[in-house]
Order: structure tokens, then C-alpha cells, then sequence
């Protein structure tokens, strides 16, 4: 276990932590993707590096690439389902999305 | 080198969370991903690097200004008041929760079997990771037809 | 790792060209001479006459098959740069085959 590894793996700890926190307490729905976005990112860093520690950074070089590849598809469609909510409520916030609640 | 570019990278997440203004909140993740991939360059991973600034830095940046620009105007959301002075606390939180338990996990990974001697990216990802590519092309098509079912062409008489 | 190696490594490049790039901007902004605002200035320009400031309903129904297209050409064309030399590159043909057909479904149902 080196040093580097254990450095990066805070640093992993630190962004999952901070978009946690963004989706846990922002109401505008665009900042909470923002906030998933962020938690991919440290995601991201915790393959490489783990790759870069086990001496197999190929293995965990195509890992990301996949990881990325879902990402953007993730990302496209759901801000083509923010914009559907936009158009048919007119507000960005998830406090006003209640019309289903009975 | 390497811990101030993992600073930078948390600098600009922490910027892209607490920037009043979406379109700075954008620009600033787009800012966190060049970080990132700096990192990839500075651990190797070249590759992955390129896919992370081309990809996350260029294409998703464009995708949200694209969408901040068209929900703009109408519905300002007003954030929580305590959202911004709770962050300390929750990251300091986490911290030492990660610091209590993540320690024994790390020591516990198993170590990965080793990369075939001379290959390169293309041959493990076309080789040993074939299923993935599978799975890349099926995320493609749920993305293609969720995007074609919540935009379908509206009937005439709408 | 001497000063000159710490300076010509990629990342700090790439920062000093950033810091560049910005002081460039800035000065230029010094020495512009500074935008009046006042009158027809602000006027969004439309031959002459008065606009209404009512907001313009864009038609964005296709902007997102758009994007989509562009995203899965940007990754396809990234992930088939990989593909390795000799027989593992026949896997790229039906890889490419089923992005075509996403592309396909893509530009006959918009």
C-alpha cells in the first residue's frame, strides 16, 4: 500500500463527499447533476489510480473509457428529461414536482 | 505536482457546487475535468485522459450550457439558506468516517492479475473486455430511443 | 527532475499557456477603449424599428437529436481508435454495424 494510493483515495473520499452533498441538499435539478457528475469524477480517479497501484493501468484504462461512455448517455438523457419537466412545469425545482403525490 | 493537481480538482468541484450562477458552475466541472485528466496524464493513463478532456470537459460542458440556456428565464430557484455553510461540516464528516474505515478495505484488495507483457490498450479492451463494448452499445441504444420517445414529433393538430 | 523538465512538462504548459491566454484578454480589455451604454446601443437592432421584448419561442425538438448524434459519433470514432492490429480488428465490424443502426434510428424516427 504506497502513499500515492492513499493520497488519492482521500482525495476520491473528498469528491464523492461533496456530491453527495450537492444531491442531498441542492433543490435546482441541474445542480443535482452536477452534483452526480462530480461523484463519477471520483469514481473516475479511484479506477485509475487502482489501476496505477496494481501495476494494471491498461485493465482500469478501458474500464474508464466504458465508465465514460455511459456517463455522457446518462447525462444526454437526463437533461433531455430536465428539459421535458421544464417545458411541462416551468420551474427547475424538485419541491414543485409534487403532482403525483396522493 | 500530483497533490496539487488533486487540489485543483477538488477547488473546482467545490466552485462548481457553491457557484451562484449555473453557467459558472458549469464551466467550473468543465474545469474540474481538465484537472482530472491532467492527473490521468501524470498516473499514465493516457487514453483515458484524452476520453476525459474531449468527452467530459468538451461534450457534457456543451450539453449543460446548451440546457441552462434553454430552461433559462421563467422558475428561479431559490437554494436552501443553510446549503452553503453546511459543506465544511459534511466533508469533515466524511473525512474522518473514510479515515476510520476505508484503511482495512484498502489493505484487503486482492491483487489484480497482471497485464499481458508488450499489449496495449487496444488489445486488452478488444480482447479481455469484449462484453464491455456490449454493454457500451447497449447503453447507446437506451440512450437513443429514451431521447427519440420524450421528443416524438407531435400530431398535427397540436 | 531539474527546473527546465518541471517547466516543460505537459500540465505546467498547459497552465502557463491558460495564464497567457488570460493576461492577453485582460490587457486588451485595458486598453479598449470602455463600451458606452446609452441609447440605441441597447436596442436589440431590427431595421429600424422597435422589437417586441416578448421572449422567442425557440423550437429545440430537434436539438437533442442532434446532440445525441454528435455524442455517439465523438465516442464510436474514440473507442474504434483503439481497436488493435491483426484479426481482433473484425470485432470493430459489429461494433460499427450497431452504432449505425443506433444512427439509423436516430435520423428516421426524428
Amino acid at each position: 500500500m504506497s502513499d500515492t494510493w492513499i493520497i488519492n483515495m482521500a482525495f476520491v473520499a473528498l469528491l464523492v463527499a461533496i456530491g453527495l452533498y450537492a444531491l442531498l441538499t441542492m433543490k435546482n435539478l441541474i445542480r443535482m447533476l452536477i452534483g452526480i457528475e462530480i461523484v463519477s469524477k471520483g469514481i473516475l480517479l479511484a479506477l485509475i489510480a487502482t489501476g496505477y497501484e496494481k501495476n494494471n493501468i491498461l485493465t482500469s484504462q478501458s474500464l474508464a473509457i466504458s465508465f465514460i461512455v455511459v456517463e455522457v448517455c446518462v447525462l444526454a438523457t437526463a437533461l433531455a428529461v430536465i428539459i421535458n419537466i421544464h417545458r411541462h412545469t416551468k420551474t427547475l425545482d424538485i419541491e414543485q414536482l409534487t403532482n403525483l403525490k396522493g | 505536482m500530483h497533490i496539487f493537481l488533486l487540489c485543483g480538482l477538488v477547488l473546482c468541484s467545490i466552485l462548481a457546487i457553491l457557484a451562484t450562477d449555473l453557467l459558472k458552475a458549469a464551466i467550473s466541472l468543465a474545469g474540474a475535468s481538465i484537472f482530472l485528466a491532467m492527473t490521468f496524464f501524470e498516473l499514465g493513463a493516457a487514453y483515458a485522459g484524452v476520453f476525459e478532456i474531449s468527452v467530459v470537459a468538451g461534450l457534457i460542458t456543451v450539453l449543460f450550457i446548451a440546457t441552462i440556456s434553454l430552461t433559462k428565464g421563467e422558475g428561479e430557484v431559490k437554494e436552501r439558506r443553510f446549503g452553503r455553510y453546511l459543506l465544511p461540516v459534511f466533508v469533515v464528516g466524511m473525512a474522518v468516517a473514510d479515515f476510520l474505515v476505508m484503511r482495512q478495505f484498502l489493505g484487503a484488495l486482492p491483487a489484480l492479475p497482471a497485464a499481458p507483457e508488450a499489449a496495449d490498450l487496444g488489445t486488452v479492451l478488444w480482447s479481455q473486455r469484449t462484453f464491455d463494448l456490449i454493454g457500451q452499445i447497449a447503453v447507446l441504444l437506451a440512450g437513443v430511443f429514451c431521447v427519440l420517445a420524450l421528443f416524438r414529433k407531435r400530431s398535427e393538430d397540436e | 527532475m531539474g527546473i527546465p523538465d518541471i517547466l516543460l512538462s505537459p500540465p505546467v504548459v498547459f497552465l502557463i499557456f491558460l495564464a497567457a491566454c488570460f493576461a492577453l484578454f485582460w490587457s486588451a480589455g485595458f486598453l479598449a477603449p470602455k463600451p458606452t451604454k446609452v441609447g440605441d446601443k441597447l436596442e436589440s437592432y431590427a431595421c429600424g424599428e422597435d422589437m417586441p421584448d416578448s421572449a422567442i419561442q425557440i423550437n429545440y425538438r430537434l436539438f437533442f437529436h442532434i446532440a445525441l448524434f454528435f455524442t455517439i459519433m465523438h465516442v464510436s470514432v474514440l473507442v474504434v481508435a483503439t481497436v488493435p492490429a491483426g484479426a481482433l480488428a473484425l470485432l470493430a465490424v459489429p461494433y460499427l454495424l450497431m452504432i449505425s443502426l443506433s444512427v439509423a434510428a436516430l435520423i428516421t424516427r426524428s
